[in-house]
């Protein structure tokens, strides 16, 4: 395996401010995560899943502790990082394929063949007939598809998924599992999931980790086997290895939720 | 429609005749509805003659219709009315978009420094509450009577209200739209240009929309006050001379170019947001 470290977490710590005092959201994380890597963080609400991944993509500063992105450290938002929300928010103002344009567009880069590589990009995810379509004409899939695409056409060498599976239906949202991380493993791109499903962690995920609450630390972290991670999401849920995996992560979110008790 | 596919004609029958079932409901309730329209405006126009006629109201005040069209066919077939209809008309467009476009740049500066819109804020609102035409004679006198004045006095009234509706509609942008350019790595401007801008284009138009109401007032109010020339000063002019039935026409010429002003709007509105809608 390739020993690249993609992402670096040392002692990351971050307490928010605002009127009515200082709350410590998280404490001391420690993580590093390699190249092609599919990392899931999951845990109850309040332990600091999103704050973490805030802390990543640039959106929030550490208060305490290290963030480096492939060795280098990061102060605001960077072009090697992809995001994904819980909805597509696609801008309903665009058509499809200007959605997709959108981060080259910010971002200045060439416009000359991007137009070609848009179309080759969504003739990949099966929204070739959506090219000129806009949002309100799509399903949620599709549309979840699209901001997939929007995420991808730059590129990005690390891709933070906050829960864009979650707000769809059980089928669409395997499908979509399926079609993200056979695209992304296809790529070579490193990937954080943050998630509420279980299932879902210990079917797509190398390793999943669990985090406490109060302040948010990490718990553990559980590796998955191989044969499950090279199965697909779709077929690691039917693997025999599978319902060992997903009870040793029950098992240890359980314990958290009687502690918080 | 073209019924040649053999397989499943027997389910496309019903269902044909069943759409055209609806469609003709639908169609004989719009027939019924523009009907009743047609019967209620012609029967007012009957009593209003009647009366009149039959002096069960002052003529001298009321007029009637049939004097009211005469008065306008000759008006408008000499070409005296449509100096007025112009320039009024003329100083409504400006009015309503300058108020539009001046709240939205003011929106926008206050988005921009979140301090002054703190600041503003208390201002905004009694300037907002108080009736902005009071401020007509100072205008006049300051920009002196005449076309500038009557604009400016337009431009107060829809100003305020353009600049709040829209600097709120700015704060509402969805989180989500903005996170996604900030990720992307936008600059301020970039999110303005990209965010919040084309996102707050439905409140724009509807906010345009409005102004031509409240622009149509302040142009009238202003041609009382000053103009020489307008159909604000028609009517003025009918006062004064007691001749209500220039006054009553004007009135007339008046709706039905505001209806046309404002079927405009609505239609520039359908033609910039056909593409898309809000979720």
């Amino acid at each position: 395996m390739n020993k690249e470290k993609v992402l670096e977490l040392k002692d990351l710590t971050h307490i928010y401010v605002n009127a009515s005092g200082a709350h410590l959201a998280v404490n001391h994380i420690n993580l590093t995560v390699y190249r092609g890597e599919f990392i899931s963080l999951v845990g109850p609400s309040g332990c600091g899943k999103t704050t973490i991944l805030n802390m990543i993509a640039g959106l929030i500063k550490p208060t305490y502790g290290e963030l480096k992105v492939m060795g280098e450290h990061i102060s605001e938002a960077s072009s090697r990082l992809g995001y994904m929300q819980q909805q597509d928010y696609l801008f309903p103002w665009r058509s499809i394929i200007q959605n997709v344009n959108l981060g080259l567009e910010i971002r200045k880069e060439k416009q000359g063949d991007s137009k070609a590589k848009i179309m080759a990009l969504l003739d990949e995810l099966g929204l070739e007939q959506s090219a000129h379509k806009y949002p309100h004409q799509l399903s949620g899939g599709m549309r979840q598809r699209v901001a997939l695409a929007r995420t991808l056409i730059t590129d990005p060498d690390l891709f933070l998924l906050d829960e864009p599976f979650s707000a769809l239906d059980l089928h669409i949202k395997m499908q979509l599992e399926e079609l993200v991380q056979s695209t992304l493993d296809r790529l070579g791109k490193t990937a954080i999931l943050v998630t509420h499903d279980l299932a879902e962690a210990v079917a797509i995920s190398d390793r999943v980790v669990v985090l406490g609450r109060n302040p948010g630390h990490i718990r553990k972290i559980v590796t998955i086997p191989r044969e499950l991670r090279t199965a697909g999401p779709i077929e690691a849920r039917k693997h025999p290895l599978y319902q060992a995996c997903f009870d040793e992560v029950w098992h240890e979110l359980d314990e958290e939720m009687e502690r918080g008790e | 429609m073209k019924g040649n596919r053999n397989k499943g004609s027997t389910i496309q029958a019903p269902l044909h005749v069943l759409h055209k079932q609806y469609r003709n409901k639908m169609w004989r309730r719009s027939l019924l509805v523009m009907g009743v329209q047609g019967l209620l405006l012609i029967s007012f126009i009957l009593l209003w003659e009647y009366s009149s006629n039959a002096r069960l109201v002052d003529p001298l005040i009321f007029s009637s219709p049939s004097k009211i069209a005469s008065h306008l066919y000759v008006s408008l077939a000499n070409g005296s009315m449509l100096p007025h209809i112009g320039i009024t008309v003329a100083e409504t467009v400006a009015g309503f978009l300058l108020g539009t476009l001046l709240g939205t740049l003011i929106a926008a500066l206050l988005w921009w420094f979140p301090f002054a819109a703190r600041v503003f804020d208390p201002f905004l609102v009694v300037l907002n509450s108080m009736p902005k035409v009071a401020l007509g004679p100072l205008l006049i006198v300051g920009l002196g009577p005449g076309f500038g004045s009557i604009v400016a006095i337009t431009l107060l009234v829809t100003v305020i209200i353009t600049t709040i509706n829209i600097y709120n509609r700015f704060r509402e942008t969805e989180e989500g739209l903005l996170k996604v350019a900030a990720l992307f790595g936008a600059k301020r401007w970039q999110s303005f240009y990209y965010v919040i801008l084309p996102s707050a284009v439905p409140v724009i138009i509807s906010t345009l929309k409005v102004n031509v109401g409240l622009a149509w007032i302040g142009v009238i109010v202003g041609e009382f006050l000053v103009a020489r020339v307008g159909l604000g000063y028609l009517i003025i002019y009918g006062f004064q001379v007691f001749n209500f039935t220039l006054v009553l026409s004007t009135l007339v010429v008046i709706a039905v170019v505001a209806t046309f002003m404002y079927q405009g709007v609505s239609m520039l509105e359908r033609k910039i947001t056909s593409g898309w809608k809000d979720r």
